[in-house]
């Protein structure tokens, strides 16, 4: 029962950092390109079922589907070298081949047409499983497909398989005001995939692109990154963020147990994530020889908890700085490290008041001691991931509101959605724009946006607990007493 | 050499009238003078007092100069270079020369030598009595041999040459009435072989020595003949005593072999002492010399008395032993002999020693074949490692209990420490040899040059003993360590045991919990060992586990402790991993049960945990089915009663979980990091280094004592482990809350999907979607979700209570850092908790306090 995951790469970006991701799952359990077990890698101890499967042939078969509306970015892949490696059968690719056009309702329309055959896929992917433990979704929230299709598939995903985990790795718009964007409908297409994913995801891993960007310009220094120098970013925490998984220890083994440690109430399931030592894959062969460092433990949780090596906007992290907070903090180490410096290091941590935690609640750092693959060669004896829950991140989302609240003012680029269903009714003969959804998720993301910001707040819970007396009729002391006792009395 | 001997006497006897001539020349009548004095020289130069082995003249000659100046007179010195020259002259070898200066120098100087009594005999060297041969200078000892072996010779025998001083005691014999002197020396003879004679008999116990020699007063044997000669019977009564003992037979079977080895020695003695007594015999035949003494060999009671001085004393010595030893046996027996190498007579010690060798000879072959063969050769009682019931099928009862030091029998010669190197070294053959079926390593030894030395081993060795056993130890501790660690890998099955039984292989278990979590949640009557084990086998083959070992996985059990029947299946379960010699020997049962100990401890926190991520998964579904619910009553414009209080307590839940997961994911971190990991590591740097079987064995009793320690398992913690258990029970009543409630909301969700398809089926259908006759729809019944409310209270307060009582009972004082966990503990508590009034809230606050003090602490 080796609680699998499938993982869904939906669109260009999805496709682009799934590959990435497949790439490096590969490397570190010793799987060639064609899915063959390498000579060296035969000795055990590794889970690769979590994340494979063995096809008749013993080759190894990644649990993925590619999805995607047009075929650049999948023929790319399917002409690369690891063009045998994915089953040909779990590639979807739309038959027109036109893509999204980066327009969200496009995306998701096109998804909800196409349903019969994607969940065809995803039920006989589900089927090579013996305990599905849940979804993986890697896309982006700015394009068409990404975040169009990405959103019907979470909702089809949440309808089909209830009690199945449902995590994304989202890539989030480069937001930075200089840098135009090249989607323009980006506010519009965000916050839609938002919304899906606030009610639809179980834990979302916030992959920001502004912030990627900085890390390779300022942390790697490359001039101009490349969207595959920041997928290669991308991969490295998709990997870490599921090396307890693959590697099992004690704790952390699964899906679930990881996630519920970091999200303690079910709508704050937005993750950022932290990593160290940041190097790029392709040059860390040559850097490493001259990029050894030190690592202990403290130094690894240390420098994780430093603004620059996480992976967020720094207009998010920075605003408001004092008021912020993190909810949970999971720091997966792996490589060679003393377990018994784990103690000593958290104090230390604690001592300096390096993290700022939430009153509301337990709270602290937990950490995951994991296995570094033998097959890779770095110059890091220890490496370190922060998965981290941290109240900030409503400052993504605020600035998403307020990049859709300026562009829907003007009701600007809005005829490309109002093509599609969702966005408009048939009244008689004449089609009226609906843009109910549009206030829906709106609704939805500042309620969530909200949400995180009560939990700065040491009332959070008794907030809670208030909510639930107005809320029932008979306000019995049974349903007062049960978080605070205070409030009864009063 | 017989030529140069003769020479030398005739020379010597040259030299005594040259130095006589002053005497003969003032008309004294020297010739008695002479003869004295030519034979004492040459006993002299025969005694074993060693002569300085002089091969240089001029050496000899400087120092008889120095002697003669020192006496001061000087006045002789050209005389004595005459001498000198006259030798030369006449053709003597310069060995001879060197001698015989060397002999001037050694004689007493001319006053004395005027005396005319000589000097005490010194005690007579008996040829049979080889006292310790080694005392002897090579020289001499030729010098000695050749002047005995030649009773022709004029210098002829030594101590015949002593003896003819007694001729006055002779005459004096002679003179005396009707015993005829010859007669007495003949009874003390006897008596001194222990054989009653006509006058003197043996008065007493026949045995042990009690009573002694008497003579018939009837005889009328003159008083001071009388006196001697009951002195000199002593050494037949110590004979007889000696023999005594020597004869003894040891009553129990088999007997001692070092008493026996004993005995022989006390034997050996006493021949030689008979040997005295034959030559005695033939001396006490010769005629007494009537009027001057020819030379010729007789014996008088005087004579008897110088010649039996010396064996006398050698058999007070050991008498005194035997005495001393009576009734012991093996080592304390030696340890009793060891005792008299005291004595501070050079001659007692020789004795003592002589037969200390011979008594040690067995047990050195003893500590040889323990050594060096894994045999105990010994009768009972003589060695002081001795082996014990032990059984066969009990793993490890072979090492523990099977051989035993006495340490009451430790000889003085072994040290404490080398009596345990010797114990383990032995042990260790046997251990080999029995439990790993490896008797090549013995072969191998065997061969060693240690083995050789050992076979030569006496006593008086000690410190080539030590480096022997020193050295015999260290490589068989070498070769078995080598062996458990290589062949019989036990650091692998240490971490197999690690792995799945302490569940550090993650995937393993959550397979196994998966499989059994429902089977044994049922009455523990109802399973079944052979029913589970399809299910560790599944497990095996659904994780990484079915790379391992394939012994592994045969190793691996699962076992039902079925008690009284009321328990549920996980009050029984465990794995184990069972294993034989030679690792039961290391990995023993007290060491397996406590780690099934800790084991359970585990299991109950992986249950915990299992169990609330389950509710994590549970919350989530159910808070989107309900927003799901609130949204489809919203669009059908039906109103669903109850949401809002599922929306609260389930806001309720999740908080509880929360704190709950919390507090099981720190005790899990506390275990993993503080106690599982420092534990193995510790453990595994001290196998690294381990030097012997004994430090492997306290190596993983530490190791568990220390995973016993952390988990708070020991005696003395029973309290917070009984409070401990009672809280990981309390977080598994969480999940059936959860269910209850999301049953509920499942419920509504598909009444109002039924009640939605019904409205679009009638839509088609071209009626009215919503009528009057429709019910409302029944929704969420509040009333139940309060009992939920109600039920969550209980479990909350329950919960609770036990954390609190829990951190209280913590020990502060642990050799465990502790620390870590209340570190860790610190924020479970919320604040929340302390929020109340009253006098509830005084104890929490007192109690925050304290762990606030605590973590301040450090």
């Amino acid at each position: 029962m080796p609680r699998e995951i499938i993982t869904l790469q939906v669109g260009q970006c999805g496709n682009q950092i799934g590959s990435e991701f497949w790439r490096k799952l590969c490397l570190e359990h010793g799987i060639s390109n064609d899915g063959i077990l390498e000579e060296f890698a035969t000795q055990g101890g590794d889970r690769k079922d979590v994340f494979f499967y063995q096809a008749d042939d013993e080759r190894y078969i990644p649990r993925a589907l590619l999805i995607d509306l047009e075929p650049r970015v999948i023929n790319s892949i399917q002409n690369s070298d690891i063009k045998n490696l994915f089953n040909p059968e779990n590639v979807f690719l739309s038959k027109h081949g036109g893509g999204a056009g980066n327009n969200w309702a496009s995306g998701y329309h096109q998804g909800e047409s196409v349903q019969e055959d994607l969940l065809d896929m995803i039920d006989r992917e589900a089927g090579y499983s013996d305990s599905l433990e849940g979804f993986v979704l890697c896309h982006s929230i700015a394009g068409g497909t990404g975040s169009g299709m990405g959103s019907y598939l979470l909702e089809a995903l949440g309808d089909r398989f209830p009690k199945k985990l449902i995590q994304t790795y989202s890539v989030f718009p480069n937001q930075n005001e200089t840098a135009a964007s090249d989607v323009v409908v980006q506010p519009y297409n965000s916050l839609l995939t938002l919304k899906r994913l606030t009610l639809n995801a179980d834990a979302v891993v916030v992959l920001d692109n502004t912030a990627l960007n900085r890390i390779a310009v300022e942390r790697l220094h490359i001039t101009n990154p490349s969207f595959s120098e920041t997928n290669s970013l991308v991969s490295t925490v998709m990997a870490a963020s599921t090396a307890t998984l693959r590697y099992p220890g004690y704790m952390n083994n699964d899906l679930v147990g990881l996630v519920a440690s970091l999200i303690p109430t079910p709508r704050c399931h937005f993750l950022m994530t932290g990593y160290t030592p940041l190097t790029i894959e392709r040059e860390s062969s040559a850097a490493a020889a001259g990029a050894v460092r030190k690592t202990t433990v403290l130094d690894v949780m240390r420098r994780l908890l430093q603004p620059k090596n996480i992976m967020v906007s720094a207009h998010a992290r920075t605003k408001e700085y004092d008021k912020s907070k993190y909810i949970s903090i999971l720091n997966i180490i792996q490589g060679e490290v003393d377990p018994t410096q784990v103690h000593k290091s958290l104090q230390r941590i604690r001592e300096r008041k390096l993290a700022n935690f939430i009153d509301w609640g337990p709270a602290s750092i937990q950490v995951a001691l994991s296995r570094q693959s033998p097959y890779l060669k770095t110059g890091h004896r220890v490496s370190g991931l922060m998965l981290a829950n941290h109240t900030s991140v409503r400052h993504l989302f605020n600035r998403c509101l307020s990049q859709y609240d300026k562009l829907s003012k003007r009701k600007a680029f809005l005829e490309n959605y109002k093509e599609f269903p969702m966005f408009h009714r048939i009244e008689g003969r004449k089609t009226v724009e609906n843009l109910e959804e549009f206030d829906d998720a709106r609704e939805v993301v500042k309620a969530l946006s909200d949400e995180y910001e009560a939990c700065e707040r040491p009332d959070y819970i008794e907030r809670a607990g208030r909510s639930m007396m107005t809320s029932s009729t008979p306000p019995t002391s049974a349903a007062a007493d049960l978080r605070s006792p205070a409030s009864a009395m009063a | 050499m017989e030529a140069t001997t003769r020479e030398s006497a005739f020379l010597i006897e040259k030299l005594i009238d040259a130095g006589l001539d002053p005497l003969r020349r003032e008309g004294i009548h020297t010739d008695a003078a002479a003869r004295r004095v030519l034979s004492y020289s040459l006993r002299l130069l025969g005694s074993r007092f060693a002569l300085p082995d002089v091969r240089d003249e001029s050496l000899a000659l400087q120092s008889l100069r120095r002697k003669v100046m020192q006496q001061g007179h000087n006045h002789q010195l050209p005389r004595l270079d005459d001498l000198q020259l006259r030798l030369v002259m006449a053709g003597t070898p310069p060995e001879t020369r060197s001698a015989l200066f060397t002999l001037l120098t050694s004689l007493p100087s001319q006053r004395d030598a005027e005396a005319t009594s000589l000097p005490q005999l010194p005690p007579i060297q008996s040829s049979s009595l080889h006292f310790a041969p080694s005392r002897q200078q090579p020289g001499s000892k030729q010098a000695s041999a050749v002047l005995r072996k030649d009773p022709k010779d004029q210098a002829a025998s030594l101590r015949e040459a002593a003896m003819r001083q007694d001729s006055r005691a002779a005459a004096d014999a002679r003179s005396a009435g009707n015993f005829g002197e010859v007669s007495l020396v003949r009874e003390v003879l006897c008596a001194c072989q222990a054989f009653d004679g006509e006058h003197v008999r043996y008065k007493g116990a026949a045995m042990k020595g009690l009573g002694g020699f008497e003579i018939a007063a009837a005889a009328g044997i003159p008083p001071v003949q009388r006196s001697l000669m009951l002195k000199l019977c002593e050494l037949g009564w110590l004979f007889r005593k000696t023999q005594c003992h020597a004869k003894e037979e040891v009553m129990s079977d088999g007997g001692s072999a070092i008493r026996k080895a004993f005995q022989a020695a006390l034997q050996h003695e006493l021949n030689s002492l008979y040997q005295l007594m034959a030559q005695l015999d033939a001396l006490a035949g010769h005629p007494l010399p009537a009027g001057e003494d020819t030379g010729a060999p007789y014996l008088t009671l005087r004579r008897l008395a110088v010649w039996i001085g010396e064996p006398l004393q050698r058999l007070r010595t050991l008498a005194a032993l035997a005495d001393a030893v009576v009734d012991l046996a093996g080592a304390q027996l030696i340890s009793a002999l060891d005792a008299f190498t005291m004595h501070g007579e050079p001659g007692a010690s020789g004795t003592v020693e002589r037969c200390l060798r011979q008594a040690c000879m067995p047990l050195l072959e003893m500590i040889r074949c323990w050594l060096f063969e894994g045999r105990l050769t010994s009768s009972p009682g003589d060695f002081f490692i001795t082996a014990s019931p032990h059984s066969k099928t009990k793993p490890g009862s072979l090492w523990r209990t099977g051989y035993l030091l006495e340490e009451g029998m430790r000889p003085p010669f072994v040290s404490a420490a080398m009596a345990d190197k010797l114990l383990r070294g032995g042990k260790t053959l046997i251990f080999l040899r029995e439990c790993c079926g490896d008797a090549e390593f013995e072969q191998s030894l065997a061969r060693t040059p240690m083995a050789a030395a050992a076979s030569q081993l006496s006593y008086g060795q000690t410190d080539q003993l030590e480096r022997l056993v020193e050295k015999t130890a260290a490589r068989i501790d070498r070769h078995v360590v080598s062996t458990l660690l290589d062949k019989y890998s036990i650091v692998s099955h240490c971490s197999a045991i690690k792995r799945y039984l302490l569940l550090s292989q993650g995937d393993f278990v959550a397979a196994l919990m998966e499989g059994l979590g429902g089977e044994l949640t049922r009455s523990s009557r109802e399973i079944s060992e052979y029913g589970l084990a399809g299910y560790l086998d599944a497990a095996i083959r659904a994780s990484s586990a079915q790379y391992d070992n394939p012994d592994v996985h045969n190793r691996l059990r699962i076992r039902l402790e079925h008690g009284a029947g009321s328990e549920t299946g996980w009050d029984v379960f465990s794995l184990r991993y069972s294993v034989d010699e030679p690792l039961a020997t290391v990995l023993t049962d007290a060491g397996a049960a406590q780690i099934q100990a800790v084991a359970r401890l585990l299991w109950a926190l992986k249950r915990a945990e299992h169990s609330l991520s389950a509710a994590w998964l549970l919350l989530n579904t159910t808070q989107r089915t309900l927003s799901r619910l609130t949204a489809k009553a919203k669009r059908a414009h039906l109103p669903c009663t109850g949401t809002g209080a599922v929306l609260g307590v389930l806001k309720n839940l999740q908080g509880l979980r929360n704190e709950m997961a919390h507090l099981c994911t720190n005790l899990q971190a506390y275990l993993m990091f503080e106690v599982l990991e420092r534990a193995w590591t510790q453990f595994t740097a001290q196998i690294a280094a381990a030097p012997d079987l004994d430090s492997l064995i306290g190596a993983h009793g530490e190791y568990v004592d220390a995973l016993m320690a952390g988990a708070l398992l020991c005696e003395e913690h029973e309290e917070v482990q009984h409070e401990l258990t009672q809280l990981l029970a309390s977080l598994l009543t969480l999940l059936p809350q959860l269910r209850r409630l999301q049953f509920l909301v499942e419920g509504a969700h598909v009444e109002i999907d039924t009640r939605m398809r019904n409205m679009v089926d009638r839509t088609r259908a071209k009626e009215w979607a919503i009528t009057e006759l429709d019910a409302p729809l029944r929704g969420i019944d509040e009333d139940e979700v309060f009992e939920v409310g109600k039920g969550l209270v209980s479990v909350t307060r329950d919960y609770e209570t036990h954390l609190r009582t829990f951190v209280d009972l913590l020990p502060t004082q642990t050799p465990m850092d502790l620390n870590f966990l209340l570190f860790r503990l610190d924020k479970v508590i919320p604040t929340r908790m302390l929020a109340g009034d009253g006098e509830q809230n005084r104890e929490l606050e007192r109690s925050a306090e304290k762990r606030n003090g605590r973590t301040a602490l450090f």
